[in-house]
């Protein structure tokens, strides 16, 4: 990987959802594993995505109670306002 | 055929999070095929040359079998096993490659001092047994003094290193 592929840090967390669906293109997935590799902070953070799959990633809209839905909602959509 | 695979202390695959299951009793660990929850593309493993570029703290040779790829700096395959630790890559030898990156590419900032915070950032890495970062710096101050051609002298150096310090027969790519 040459200086000019190299990819930020902010590039790496943009792609880190794509990265786990394995929808990255091969040569992107080698930069991206290359970075952390040398990157202990993304390399952290791909641990801690990681982990936060594990265990939520089994969640359904079922399982969350009515009220908590209605936070989320009212959340992203506040965010989304905002944008 | 064998190939090499670097995983964690903890004998976990860095980027899948896999618990690889391990020789045991002078047999190969059993076999891992690959699925989509670890990873759509295959079981990653190396060739000599690659190894630089996924440095981890523990070094296995592993079989491969079925139709095995080559990507750029690794190999990939359907299925495979780990088969014996490459107990030669340990902590004294993951911090002398370090200083070997070191002293390639000391000389560099003698004749061009802007690379001089360049070379103590390998002189760090390397005391600290870094060795991953300490390559991928050093490769980078090569680059940065004689271009792709010097990155890719310095990460060629590092795979012979670690051929000749760990018993490997290193193929060019």
């Amino acid at each position: 990987m040459r200086i000019e592929e190299d990819l930020s840090c902010a590039e790496l967390v943009e792609l880190v959802t794509e990265y786990f669906e394995g929808g990255l293109p091969d040569r992107d997935r080698e930069r991206f594993e290359e970075h952390i590799v040398f990157c202990s902070g993304c390399e952290n953070y791909l641990d801690q995505m990681r982990t936060t799959i594990d265990v939520v990633g089994s969640l359904t809209e079922d399982d969350l109670a009515p009220a908590v839905a209605d936070e989320l909602l009212a959340a992203f959509r506040g965010w989304k306002a905002g944008q | 055929m064998i190939a090499h695979k670097f995983l964690g202390s903890d004998c976990t695959g860095r980027f899948s999070g896999f618990a690889w299951p391990l020789p045991s009793g002078g047999a190969p660990g059993a076999w891992v095929e690959a699925v989509p929850s670890r990873c759509a593309s295959g079981v990653h493993a190396c060739r000599v040359a690659d190894l630089p570029f996924w440095i981890d703290a523990s070094l296995w040779r592993i079989e491969l079998t079925g139709q095995v790829g080559t990507a750029e700096r690794k190999l990939v395959a359907p299925r495979g096993r780990l088969v014996e630790r490459i107990e030669a890559w340990d902590a004294v030898a993951m911090r002398e490659f370090g200083s070997a990156c070191l002293a390639r590419v000391s000389p560099l900032a003698d004749r061009s001092p802007e690379l001089a915070p360049y070379v103590a950032d390998v002189r760090t890495f390397a005391e600290t047994g870094k060795a991953g970062v300490a390559g991928f710096v050093a490769a980078r101050t090569a680059e940065m003094a004689g271009g792709v051609a010097g990155y890719d002298a310095e990460r060629e150096a590092q795979a012979r290193w670690l051929a000749d310090r760990l018993g490997l027969e290193y193929r060019d790519l």
